[in-house]
C-alpha cells in the first residue's frame, strides 16, 4: 500500500446515482476485495478521502463504480479527464482464494468488489441484486457474465430479472463458499437464511483507511469472544460466523 | 539546516511530531511515511490493559476537520511492549507513550511500567480525551485533578514528562501552570474541541456518543490561540496542537511560542504529511534568512 498520484481518465455515468471512474496511475497490484482511499479534493475540504471497493485493475488504472450518496461522491461525479487524483492504494484483507465452486451475491453498489473477483473465476454462480433494471450494470463489466454458469438479476420494482429481494432467490445449488456483498440489511439476513460458508464484505465509514485511527472498528468474533477490529487493515471481508450481526 | 528544537526535557532532530491518536501506534504510518524523518511519535493513548473503545459510528467529516468518539480503543500496556515497540525502537526518533487511565492510579501504572523500556523517551498523560466519560469530562478541565495525575506520575519516573491539555475549559491558563507546578516538562495542546453531529431527520446523533471531538485544520484559529495565550503566561514549553496541515502552519504556531508541534488529522487524509510539512517548515525558513526553528520560537509581534 501507498499514496499514489492519479489521473482521471475516464469518468462515465452509468445511472442517475453511480458513475464509473477510471484512475490511471503506477498502483501496486490489488486483490479482490481490497479498496482504496480516493482523495475527493487537492484542497483541505472536503477534509478526508473516500474509500471505495476496487471493480477493475489494468496494467496502469484502477476502476471503480462509485454511487453517489453525499457531497463527497457527488463532487468526485464531476472530475474530468485529466485531473489530477490522489489514492491510497491497496488497503484491507479482501477475499480469502477459491477452490471449487462460488456463489457471488451482491447487492446495489455490493456488486464492486465482486465485479473484480469474477475476472479471476470462472464458473460461478452470480445473483446480483438492484433496485432498478437502470442499476443493473452487467453490461459496464461484460466479464461478469462471460466468466459465469449462472446469472441470476434481482430487480426490487422487478424491471430486470426476478422481482423482489435478493435474499428471497439465492440459487439453489452446492457451493464451496459464498461471496456477498451489499448493504447491511441484505448481508444479515443472507448470513440468516444462506446455510454454507460465506464470506461478507462490509462497508463502514472510515477516516483514515489503513488503520491509524481505529474509526472504522466493526465488532467480531476473534479468539472466542467479541472483539472491535478494524474494517480497513483485519477486513473489508470477514467471514459470516465471525461477524456480529446485531449491531448496527 | 539544522532543524533540531529543545523541548520538554527532549532533543528532537526536528519539531515535527507525530500526535497520538492520528499515527496507531507508529507503525502503521510507516509504509507511507519515512519515521526516521519525524522528530517523535506520541503512540495511541495506552491504559494498562486492552480497551474496546466506543461503538460505532465513531467518525463523522465536518468543514475542513472531523468528529471522533473512538473512545481510546487500545492493546493496552504490555502489548504495546511486546508487540509494537520492538518495531518501533528501530527507527531514528523518539518514541513517546501517551498514557491513559480511567482511574487516576492507571495513569500511574502505564508510566510505571513503561518508564523501564529504553525505547520509551517519554510520557504524554492523556488528561483530556473528550470520548471516555460521561458528558466529555476529564482531568486537563480541572487544575487540581490535573495535578495529582502529574504529581503521581512525576514521582514516578525521571524520564520526560508531558501533559497533554483540552481547550474544553476555562481554565487553560491555570491548569497549565497546575502541572507546571506538579513537574510536567511541556504542556501538549490542544485536544479535541468538544462537538456535536445530529441528523435532523432521525433527530438522532450521527455518532454513538453525544458529544465527540473535532480536529482538523477547522480548528487551527481556535489553537493558535490556546497556544499563545499559555505560551505568553505560564513558564513552560508548549507542544502546540490543532489543524497544523503545512509547513507555514508550523511556523505558525512555533512563533506563537510552542517550542515543537503535533501532526494530527492531516495524517489521516494524506499518511506522508508529515515529511511534506517538514520540507515546507525548512524550505519557508531558508527563503526568509533564518538559520534553525529556534530563532523563530516566541518572536511573535503582536498586532
Amino acid at each position: 500500500m501507498k499514496v499514489v498520484p492519479g489521473e482521471v481518465l475516464e469518468n462515465r455515468r452509468l445511472s442517475q446515482d453511480f458513475f464509473l471512474l477510471k484512475i490511471g496511475g503506477d498502483f501496486p497490484p490489488a486483490e479482490p476485495g481490497q479498496f482504496a482511499m480516493v482523495s475527493v479534493s487537492s484542497s483541505l475540504e472536503p477534509f478526508l478521502g473516500r474509500p471505495f471497493g476496487i471493480a477493475m485493475q489494468e496494467r496502469d488504472a484502477l476502476i471503480f463504480l462509485v454511487k453517489i450518496v453525499g457531497r463527497g461522491t457527488a463532487m468526485l461525479s464531476r472530475r474530468r479527464r485529466g485531473e489530477k487524483i490522489s489514492l491510497v492504494t491497496p488497503l484491507g484483507k479482501g477475499f480469502s482464494p477459491i477452490q471449487g465452486r462460488a456463489l457471488l451475491a451482491g447487492g446495489g453498489s455490493g456488486i464492486v468488489p465482486l465485479v473484480f473477483l469474477a475476472s479471476r473465476l470462472s464458473g460461478y454462480t452470480l445473483v446480483y441484486g438492484a433496485r432498478t433494471r437502470r442499476e443493473v450494470f452487467l453490461d459496464a463489466f461484460p466479464h461478469l457474465q462471460e466468466r459465469a454458469r449462472e446469472v441470476v438479476v434481482v430487480t426490487e420494482d422487478g424491471s430486470l430479472g426476478k422481482k423482489g429481494l435478493l435474499t428471497r432467490h439465492i440459487p439453489p445449488g452446492e457451493f464451496h463458499m459464498a461471496y456477498v456483498s451489499g448493504p447491511w440489511a441484505m448481508m444479515r439476513e443472507f448470513h440468516r437464511v444462506y446455510p454454507g460458508k460465506a464470506e461478507f464484505s462490509l462497508e463502514t465509514r472510515m477516516a483514515c483507511g489503513f488503520g491509524a485511527c481505529f474509526g472504522c472498528a466493526v465488532k467480531v468474533m476473534r479468539e472466542g469472544r467479541e472483539r472491535m477490529v478494524r474494517a480497513c487493515v483485519e477486513g473489508p471481508v470477514f467471514k459470516g460466523e465471525e461477524i456480529i450481526w446485531t449491531q448496527g | 539546516m539544522d532543524t533540531r528544537v529543545k523541548v520538554g526535557g527532549l532533543d528532537l532532530k526536528n519539531p515535527i511530531i507525530l500526535a497520538s491518536g492520528t499515527a496507531g501506534y507508529g507503525v502503521e504510518l510507516a509504509p507511507f511515511l519515512d519515521l526516521n524523518r519525524v522528530g517523535a511519535v506520541v503512540v495511541k493513548g495506552l491504559y494498562p490493559y486492552e480497551r474496546e473503545g466506543n461503538p460505532p459510528p465513531r467518525v463523522w467529516e465536518t468543514p475542513c476537520g472531523l468528529l471522533n468518539t473512538i473512545g481510546l480503543q487500545g492493546v493496552g500496556m504490555e502489548k504495546f511492549a511486546r508487540e509494537y515497540l520492538p518495531r518501533l525502537e528501530k527507527y531514528d526518533t523518539r518514541i513517546i507513550v501517551n498514557a491513559c487511565g480511567e482511574e487516576d492510579e492507571e495513569y500511574l501504572r502505564v508510566v510505571d511500567y513503561l518508564q523501564g523500556f529504553d525505547a520509551v523517551a517519554g510520557f504524554e498523560l492523556n488528561l483530556s480525551c473528550p470520548n471516555v466519560r460521561e458528558g466529555g469530562r476529564c482531568p486537563a478541565m480541572w487544575p487540581q485533578w490535573s495535578y495529582e495525575i502529574v504529581k503521581g506520575a512525576r514521582g514516578l519516573t525521571h524520564k520526560p514528562l508531558w501533559a497533554k491539555l483540552t481547550p474544553n475549559t476555562s481554565a487553560l491558563v491555570e491548569v497549565a501552570s497546575a502541572c507546571r507546578e506538579a513537574g510536567a516538562d511541556a504542556v501538549s495542546l490542544v485536544n479535541t474541541y468538544l462537538g456535536m453531529a445530529v441528523d435532523f431527520r432521525t433527530r438522532r446523533s450521527r455518532l454513538s456518543t453525544l458529544f465527540a471531538g473535532l480536529s482538523g485544520p477547522a480548528i487551527k484559529p481556535l489553537a493558535l490561540r490556546a497556544v499563545y495565550t499559555v505560551a505568553s503566561s505560564v513558564d513552560v514549553d508548549v507542544v502546540g496542537i490543532g489543524g497544523i496541515a503545512s509547513g507555514e502552519d508550523v511556523l505558525e504556531f512555533l512563533l506563537v511560542g510552542a517550542r515543537a508541534v503535533q501532526i494530527g488529522s492531516i495524517n489521516l487524509r494524506e499518511p506522508s504529511a508529515a515529511e511534506r510539512i517538514l520540507e515546507e517548515a525548512v524550505s519557508l525558513l531558508q527563503q526568509e534568512g533564518y538559520n534553525n526553528f529556534n530563532e523563530i520560537i516566541g518572536r511573535f509581534e503582536g498586532v
